[in-house]
């Protein structure tokens, strides 16, 4: 496996899934339950999305951030402030997220 | 020697604490430029407030009633921004203003005022009574997991109505509660409340929205807990699913009979977020600064009503608005460190302090 993305460990965890890059403007994309949701921040509008999600990675946001916090009560994995994510990640794209430790693998 | 009161360096250490967890960065749209517009013409409404309520003898418990702890304190901190922020400075009317909030503030935490790492807010007989008077169901893995989708959806309808600034005011976490004695060895109560879900003062469109309330109480073991002045941001050490061994949902007074009745309001709710997100998200920059000044002065409904005063916008405040232009996100990154922070005329610290000095 190779490391693809770093940042910060907000909910411990791993889980692997296929990537979905979400853009926050895009909330009806046609999000699939136990993808990895990818996006710039978590918006409200993105409810059904983390509700389906195996994992979440943000490119912005501290370890109070909604992502990090709605992760933690879902009890899935998230990174978040990994600076790059929606440009490194593509859809389609199988990873494993390792939340205890804020990293993201290419399987 | 100090010639200020003690609670001004809790907060200090609270507020600094709290943000370097935060981005402030990825707020949108700047808030806090609202409060610099205002230039003091909220003081005033709340300044008028507290004197109706001294002049009306409304006791210090009634009025903390009215708020949940986390938005006092958030309200608390913004009103410092703004005086930080007016000129010329009231420094008598906002020292009256402060010291009564904090003194509100006092009657409603039982310990940890400023939620440095917990939100008690519940005696020990009413964390008694709770643990004696709810009717828990069996935790385990599967209702872990349909109770943080709930959690989830009725965040995002929070943060729908509410948005980056104002959450905390439909929206608390209380405790970490011990409840050892009937549960278990380190076992640990949290309340998940959610309240104000209808505000019609200020969103007048939200006949499909059905509840106005909703409680979640979990009780936990092998899990820890901290939180900060904003409780709902929650954080845990141990596995919530596996840790998990009662909890208790009630919908507007309602005690929910099973986890299908869990999945059903979830499903209902994650619609009506749905909903308000798409109508927030039609509203121009200068709306969303309008709707601001809304939920800010929403936060104190409760204290204007029991003063006998219209809680919404004076036409003063509506005005340091015109022709103004809300900066599209927050620009502060991050905080200096504390020493600087503390130090600076250009933080909120040092105009607290500066209350406190006769010069």
């Amino acid at each position: 496996m190779e490391l693809i993305l770093s940042g910060m460990a907000a909910s411990s965890g791993i889980a692997e899934g296929t990537v979905r890059v979400i853009s926050r403007y895009a909330p009806n994309a046609d999000f699939q339950e136990g993808e990895i949701l990818v996006t710039e921040m978590t918006e409200p509008a993105m409810v059904a999305m983390m509700n389906k999600a195996a994992a979440i990675v943000t490119d912005v946001g501290g370890i109070t951030s909604h992502a990090a916090i709605i992760s933690r009560e879902l009890g899935v994995p998230c990174v978040t402030a990994t600076r790059s994510g929606t440009a490194t990640l593509k859809d389609g794209m199988k990873v494993r997220v390792d939340g205890t430790k804020g990293e993201v693998y290419l399987i | 020697m100090k010639t200020y009161p003690e609670w001004i360096d809790e907060y200090a250490r609270m507020i600094h604490m709290s943000f370097s967890h935060m981005v402030p960065s990825s707020w949108h749209p700047d808030g806090f430029a609202v409060l610099r517009f205002l230039n003091g013409s909220f003081l005033k409404k709340l300044h008028a407030g507290v004197r109706e309520l001294r002049a009306r003898q409304i006791p210090l418990e009634t009025v903390g009633a009215g708020f949940q702890p986390s938005s006092l304190r958030a309200a608390i901190y913004f009103s410092m921004l703004e005086y930080q922020h007016s000129l010329p400075k009231d420094k008598a009317a906002y020292k009256e203003i402060i010291e009564y909030l904090v003194s509100v503030l006092n009657t409603v935490m039982k310990e940890d005022v400023w939620a440095y790492s917990r939100n008690i807010a519940h005696s020990a007989h009413e964390i008694s009574e709770m643990v004696t008077e709810t009717p828990w169901k069996k935790g385990d893995p599967q209702s872990a997991r349909e109770l943080g989708l709930l959690y989830n959806s009725t965040s995002s309808l929070v943060y729908s109505l509410y948005h980056d600034f104002f959450p905390q005011d439909a929206c608390d976490v209380f405790g970490p509660y011990d409840v050892s004695a009937t549960h278990g060895e380190g076992a640990i109560l949290l309340v998940k409340k959610f309240v104000k879900l209808r505000p019609v003062g200020v969103w007048s469109d939200l006949k499909n929205q059905k509840y106005s309330t909703i409680e979640i109480r979990q009780i936990y073991q092998n899990v820890s807990f901290k939180c900060e002045f904003v409780a709902m941001h929650t954080m845990y050490e141990g596995d919530l699913r596996q840790g998990l061994r009662a909890y208790a949902v009630k919908v507007d007074d309602t005690w929910l009979e099973d986890i299908e009745d869990v999945r059903n309001v979830r499903d209902e709710v994650t619609v009506f977020a749905q909903e308000q997100a798409k109508v927030r998200a039609q509203l121009t920059i200068q709306e969303i600064g309008y709707k601001f000044l809304d939920l800010l002065c929403y936060q104190y409904a409760n204290l204007f009503e029991l003063a006998g005063m219209d809680w919404r916008p004076t036409a003063e405040m509506k005005d340091s608005l015109a022709g103004k232009e809300l900066p599209e996100k927050v620009v502060i990154e991050s905080l200096p460190p504390y020493e600087e922070y503390v130090a600076s005329a250009d933080n909120e610290v040092y105009w607290l302090k500066d209350l406190y000095t006769t010069q």
